[in-house]
């Protein structure tokens, strides 16, 4: 092999090894400008002024960006391959030789020594390796894009580890107010009868009160909570169905569909409401003489519904803010979405309309029959002459007390908590139960009351009474329910006095 | 002969005359080779230096190692141009008829030792200008080419300025290189004493001939050099006038004008001459670097700020190629 074609040779292994190390630089450079951009935005959305993670059209942008800017650096900054001749020339201290003969071989430079220079660059070339001629150094960009990368890594971790603390550890409040409102249904649970449905029963108050206990010790994760509560609704669908083919067959077993009055609906898909008017058509069908068994059963059915709209109520809350987690870490003003969360579980508390079933369960207490808690439901009395059509029974309109107009002009129910005078307090408030939120309607407007107390109480006690005429009560229970009301007119008029 | 073996001659013959040299001179090893340098460039050097350090001991003994015709000039300032040249001289032939004959001056030798240059008046001086540029002589309209290889090497004391006349610019110019002769050392030194107070016997023997060193004079304009290297010399003397933009501080308060295209001449050339002496056939920026100080230092005129100031030109070189190198 001449000398000359040694010498091109070895160019053009040299000219090889330059378009690696410019790809090498160019993606090297476009890495940069990628994590650069990264980072930008990164803290931008940390910071909360916008979102770029979660849209695959930013990785693509930005990757393509990235890639045109690092190209167009390297043709600005492209270097002659006779610059890069001359800067092995440089390095390893060779004068000028390699410059010199590609020089001459490439612009065909006619001279006396030009074979004797070329031959020797030649040589030169080969006892050269690849290695020394392109030393893989550790450069500054290499170190930037380290640290680049290292501070990406930490953003989107810290992200991804802030969610998952997030996710896994409850919320200290939630956790709180959960444990409360567990605890608070067992406590407020009915005493139900010491037979075998009972022992059932309160093994579900085992439950509430073991989870209840578990976030109190901070020893249950929000998942594991979900997990929980989400078996445990599981389980008490189940009993429901079972319980609701037991009730079936044993009216079935009682032969109450032979009764003209009463036509037995579908009971497992009966809803609290209709399975309470369905007890109270039961009842009135058989003179007050439900079966032990039956009433127990449907006792016990009313418990599982009432338990199941408690704890979808609560899932459901929790599926809410799972949905949205990243929402926990985001501050809003001093308050975070946790206490958002636990806000919510408040106002659902406070709120007549959504802590309508927990409510519910506290009414409870007052036994099975007592429907006050429903008392201003629209919606289950609406549910109640939907089974009466359904069971083709007109029994009648059932006004319930603070139902009644007084002055033929609706309130609105906060109006009404604010109208002032002992007229529009609600006697039950005082009883045990003051989630009952019944509100009977004020006689008097909004501001001072001009008619006296006794005007008052005379009229609501007038209005009680005409009710329970109209109203389909057991007869039994008359008496014993007027007693009530009578009683509670006494208390308020004792209390006032005092 | 080939080509390689004509390099190796030009390596080789430097190696001798230094060896020989090195038989009465001590140390000047820079010296000798720029001094071999402007030999094969067909240049002439101007050689600075106070006296007693052995200018004229060294050209005398190069001419004799060179085998060269060697003509020694004093100059005085009365020294006359004809005292240079020649002149015609009135002759009578046997029949009693007279005629002009012409009678060659110093300057018809080979290799000329023009001692204190700058003590001759600056016409005798100017003498030497055609001689020095285009190699012949005109006297009395008569042109006399002057034998190759022709080559002046003048002398001149830096310190003894009275009743010298500095040599003019465009005189000065003409020089390849000026070469300045450094102190000895304390080695260098009892060296020396122990060749000239001792019986130190020495016999300096012609190393080459003209005939060689006309063969490498016609080598050294082959020497290939590229393209990036022409760069850096032609940078190099640009930067070296106070007028360009990347001239350095130094160069625009104290210099007066910069190199002449002679310099980047010289530069180029020298460095060839260097290369080829290394055993290169190449020149390299190192090359360039090398000669860039004699070949610049007397192009370089220092303004009226400058003389005072006694800056030295050889650290405004210094400077440039230190800037020439960042651009």
């Amino acid at each position: 092999m001449s000398a000359e074609a040694l010498f091109l040779s070895e160019i053009a292994k040299l000219k090889l090894r330059v378009i690696v190390r410019s790809v090498h630089r160019i993606l090297l450079r476009a890495a940069l400008i990628f994590l650069i951009i990264c980072t930008i935005l990164l803290t931008i959305e940390k910071l909360g002024f916008s979102k770029f993670g979660e849209s695959v059209s930013f990785y693509v942008i930005s990757v393509g960006a990235a890639l045109f800017a690092a190209l167009l650096i390297s043709f600005v900054r492209r270097k002659n391959f006779l610059n890069v001749l001359i800067d092995i020339d440089t390095r390893f201290k060779l004068q000028d030789r390699i410059s010199t003969a590609y020089e001459y071989v490439k612009f065909r430079k006619k001279s006396d020594f030009s074979d004797l220079l070329i031959q020797d660059a030649a040589t030169k070339l080969i006892q050269l390796s690849t290695k020394q001629l392109f030393p893989l150094k550790f450069s500054f960009l290499h170190l930037v894009l380290l640290l680049l990368i290292l501070i990406n890594a930490a953003l989107y971790s810290s992200e991804y580890l802030l969610l998952g603390y997030k996710s896994k550890r409850a919320d200290p409040n939630k956790a709180e107010k959960v444990s409360t409102l567990l605890r608070n249904y067992t406590i407020s649970r009915p005493e139900i009868k010491k037979t075998e449905k009972a022992s059932q029963a309160s093994e579900y108050s085992k439950k509430l009160e073991h989870l209840a206990k578990q976030l109190d010790n901070r020893s249950i994760t929000q998942d594991q909570l979900f997990t929980s509560l989400n078996q445990f609704l599981e389980e008490i669908q189940a009993e429901q169905t079972r319980l609701a083919h037991e009730l079936d067959a044993k009216l079935k077993a009682a032969r109450i569909e032979e009764m003209p009055i009463l036509k037995v609906p579908k009971l497992e898909n009966l809803s609290v409401d209709k399975l309470e008017k369905f007890k109270m058509l039961l009842n009135r069908a058989l003179s007050n003489q439900i079966p032990d068994s039956i009433d127990q059963n449907i006792e016990t059915l009313h418990e599982l519904h009432s338990l199941e709209k408690f704890l979808s109520q609560i899932i459901d809350d929790f599926d809410e803010s799972k949905s949205f987690p990243e929402e926990f870490a985001e501050p809003q003003g001093n308050q975070t979405h946790g206490s958002q969360y636990t806000n919510d579980l408040e106002k659902a508390h406070d709120d007549p309309k959504s802590s309508k079933n927990y409510e519910e369960f506290l009414s409870r207490k007052k036994g099975g029959t007592d429907t006050a808690g429903r008392a201003g439901s629209d919606r289950s009395q609406a549910n109640g002459r939907d089974l009466e059509d359904e069971l083709g029974l007109q029994q009648g309109h059932s006004s319930l007390a603070g139902r009644a107009k007084s002055t033929g002009q609706k309130k609105a129910s906060d109006e009404i908590e604010k109208s002032p005078g002992p007229g529009i307090q609600d006697n039950m408030m005082s009883s045990q139960a003051k989630n009952y939120l019944v509100h009977i309607r004020s006689l008097t407007d909004i501001g001072e009351s001009k008619l006296k107390e006794e005007d008052i109480i005379r009229t609501y006690r007038q209005e009680i009474e005409s009710i329970l005429q109209k109203e389909d009560i057991p007869l039994n229970y008359r008496e014993y329910i007027k007693q009530y009301f009578i009683s509670i007119g006494l208390e308020t008029a004792d209390s006032s006095q005092k | 002969m080939n080509i390689n073996e004509k390099a190796e001659t030009i390596q080789r013959n430097y190696e001798r005359i230094v060896n020989e040299l090195a038989k009465i001179i001590v140390g000047q090893e820079v010296l000798i080779k720029h001094l071999f340098t402007c030999l094969l460039c067909g240049g002439h050097a101007l050689i600075e230096g106070v006296p007693g350090l052995g200018k004229t001991l060294i050209v005398r003994s190069l001419s004799k190692i060179l085998d060269l015709k060697y003509s020694r000039i004093q100059f005085t300032p009365d020294l006359m141009p004809a005292d240079i040249l020649g002149t015609n001289i009135v002759k009578e032939d046997e029949k009693g008829s007279r005629y002009f004959e012409f009678y060659k001056g110093p300057i018809f030798g080979q290799l000329i030792l023009a001692d204190e240059i700058n003590r001759a008046s600056p016409k005798t001086q100017s003498a030497l200008l055609e001689a020095m540029q285009e190699e012949k002589v005109t006297v009395f309209g008569t042109k006399y080419h002057l034998e190759p290889p022709f080559m002046v090497l003048a002398t001149q004391n830096p310190i003894e300025m009275e009743g010298t006349y500095p040599l003019p610019e465009a005189q000065i110019d003409r020089f390849f290189f000026k070469l300045k002769i450094d102190y000895p050392d304390q080695d260098q030194l009892q060296e020396i004493i122990a060749k000239t107070t001792e019986d130190y016997q020495y016999e300096l023997k012609g190393v080459i001939d003209t005939d060689s060193i006309l063969e490498m004079k016609s080598l050294v304009k082959q020497v290939p050099i590229a393209s990036h290297v022409k760069d850096y010399a032609i940078r190099l003397v640009l930067d070296s006038h106070p007028g360009n933009a990347h001239a350095i501080e130094q160069i625009k308060e104290y210099v007066l004008f910069g190199a002449s295209p002679r310099g980047v001449q010289s530069l180029i050339l020298a460095a060839k001459v260097s290369a080829l002496i290394d055993g290169r056939y190449n020149v390299s920026i190192e090359d360039i670097n090398d000669v860039a100080k004699p070949a610049l230092r007397h192009r370089i005129a220092l303004n009226i700020r400058g003389e005072t100031e006694g800056i030295d030109v050889d650290d405004i070189v210094g400077e440039i190629l230190s800037n020439v190198q960042t651009q």
